[in-house]
């Protein structure tokens, strides 16, 4: 198990071990635990300023008052580990938060931190599965566009976004 | 020389002269009109939908009468579809499937217009100018350009006929300035009384086989979701919040909406059923994006007439509030 997450954080899974070691983790705590010792070795190891061992106690004071902000590990896994990542980052955000916080001490970080999320949702948004319409989007669709002001400005117009069920037919 | 001169002058056409800033509120108040006209004229038409290499022809009518706003939206390219609304009722008629979907809102105008909210908050997005004049399925029109101060939204050019004010071409343009989806009116005829068929459903009501999906509510559960949004977009208003029951949906959805004023992205979130496989990906159709992805044992999903990455955005910065 613990290669595992030691495979996990070097975003070696595929999306399916990937979800399974996460679905561990969400339930154990020793295992956890675990995760965050790798993370304060790897931070040790490659001599990120300070870190002490009731970081994890500090980090919840910090998180409850901070956005959880979602990054890449390195630069590197962004292209390649992206699937494992994305399904990473939900769920290990604390995680990830840790080590945003501890790469976060100077200003020229944080910038950096913000073009590479910049780029990384734009690289997120590129890796993502493209899902063809059907008509069962349209519940939403109908919902939706009773709010939008493009009904205000248009009437029923803005409906032509509706999907018949040529997209079913054609998926068939 | 001087008399030839004024006189290429006066021949040029009035779209080369007419693109001097004007007053915002010049063009806040054709805006208002187009809003006004949408709603209390009487008109009937034929209209292009185009985005990317795909061209679909509508044809619509609409018809105000001392019972309200009835219209009626006919899709005549590939299968057929469509939709008809009844004040604040709105069906979708599937024949392919013979399915009707209706969805009820609740507490409609009549007439609804462009709120002075709404329009401050445009202006605090968009830079809005009156373009020239220019001619549309033989009408004269005024432009208006609606160009975004920001990426996060699509820019507008909208073309409202000068007598009436009713939108006969709508452009949405990205951020290279190309056309993502362009709706244009080829044959119009405004005000005159309008045949009650017309606005009839060419599919018989209560036909054998037919499915009328009815489960939507328009009353609200709860006008408080739980769910949020931690990171609003710049420009981007909560306008509305609730959670109900969704037509075709088997538990209740929680449906935020966020809008600038001209584009609205709504977030909606529904509790995945046993089994239901997580999804996580992107949709598009024209000007309309949507994100879905599993939070917990929810899923949510994105949509709205904005960018894939404003949409995106809003879809990760999603979160429960606990209340």
């Amino acid at each position: 198990m613990k290669y595992d997450i030691s495979a996990l954080m070097d975003g070696e899974l595929d999306r399916d071990a990937a979800k399974a070691v996460l679905t561990i983790l969400e339930r154990n705590k020793e295992l956890r635990e675990t995760w965050f010792d790798y993370h304060l070795i790897g931070d040790v190891m490659r001599q990120t300023s300070i870190v002490s061992y009731d970081f994890g106690e500090r980090f919840k004071e910090k998180l409850d008052v901070e956005p959880v902000i979602l990054a890449p590990r390195r630069p590197l896994l962004i292209k390649t580990k992206i699937t494992a990542l994305s399904i990473a980052a939900s769920l290990t955000a604390v995680a990830m938060v840790a080590w945003v916080v501890l790469q976060n001490n100077t200003g020229k970080a944080k910038q950096n931190i913000a073009a590479t999320q910049q780029s990384n949702a734009a690289t997120m948004l590129a890796n993502l599965p493209r899902y063809p319409l059907n008509s069962n989007v349209n519940e939403y669709l109908l919902a939706h566009q009773e709010f939008s002001p493009s009904t205000t400005i248009q009437g029923v117009a803005p409906y032509v976004r509706t999907v018949s069920d040529e997209a079913v037919e054609a998926s068939r | 020389m001087r008399v030839l001169l004024l006189g290429l002058f006066l021949t040029l056409p009035a779209t080369l002269l007419a693109e001097t800033p004007t007053a915002p509120d010049d063009a806040l108040a054709w805006l208002q009109k187009i809003a006004t006209a949408a709603h209390e004229l009487n008109y009937s038409g034929t209209f292009i939908y185009q985005y990317g290499n795909h061209t679909e022809t509508s044809r619509i009518v609409h018809a105000v009468d001392s019972s309200g706003e009835h219209e009626k939206l006919e899709i005549l390219d590939g299968l057929p579809r469509e939709i008809i609304r009844n004040n604040d009722e709105v069906q979708c008629f599937l024949p392919e499937s013979k399915t009707v979907k209706v969805e009820k809102r609740l507490q409609r105008k009549p007439f609804p217009a462009l709120l002075p909210e709404q329009l401050s908050n445009l202006s605090e997005s968009y830079l809005i100018k009156l373009g020239g004049h220019q001619r549309i399925a033989g009408f004269y029109c005024q432009v208006l350009l609606l160009e975004p101060k920001d990426d996060l939204r699509y820019g507008y050019h909208l073309w409202a006929e000068t007598n009436s004010g009713l939108l006969l071409k709508a452009s949405m343009l990205d951020e290279k300035n190309d056309v993502v989806e362009q709706m244009t009116f080829t044959q119009l005829n405004i005000g005159g009384p309008i045949d009650e068929e017309m606005l009839k459903p060419k599919y018989p009501a209560k036909a054998a086989g037919w499915r009328y999906d009815r489960s939507g509510q328009p009353e609200p559960i709860s006008t408080e979701t739980g769910w949020s949004v931690k990171n609003p977009l710049a420009g981007f208003k909560k306008i509305m919040e609730a959670k109900r029951m969704v037509s075709g949906k088997p538990a209740p959805i929680s449906h935020i909406v966020y809008s600038d004023g001209l584009a609205a992205i709504s977030v909606f979130v529904e509790p995945r059923a046993p089994g239901v496989k997580p999804l996580n990906g992107v949709s598009k159709r024209g000007a309309l994006n949507i994100y879905t992805k599993p939070l917990d044992d929810y899923q949510v999903t994105v949509l709205g007439e904005a960018p894939p990455m404003t949409v995106m955005e809003i879809g990760n910065s999603v979160y429960y509030t606990g209340k």
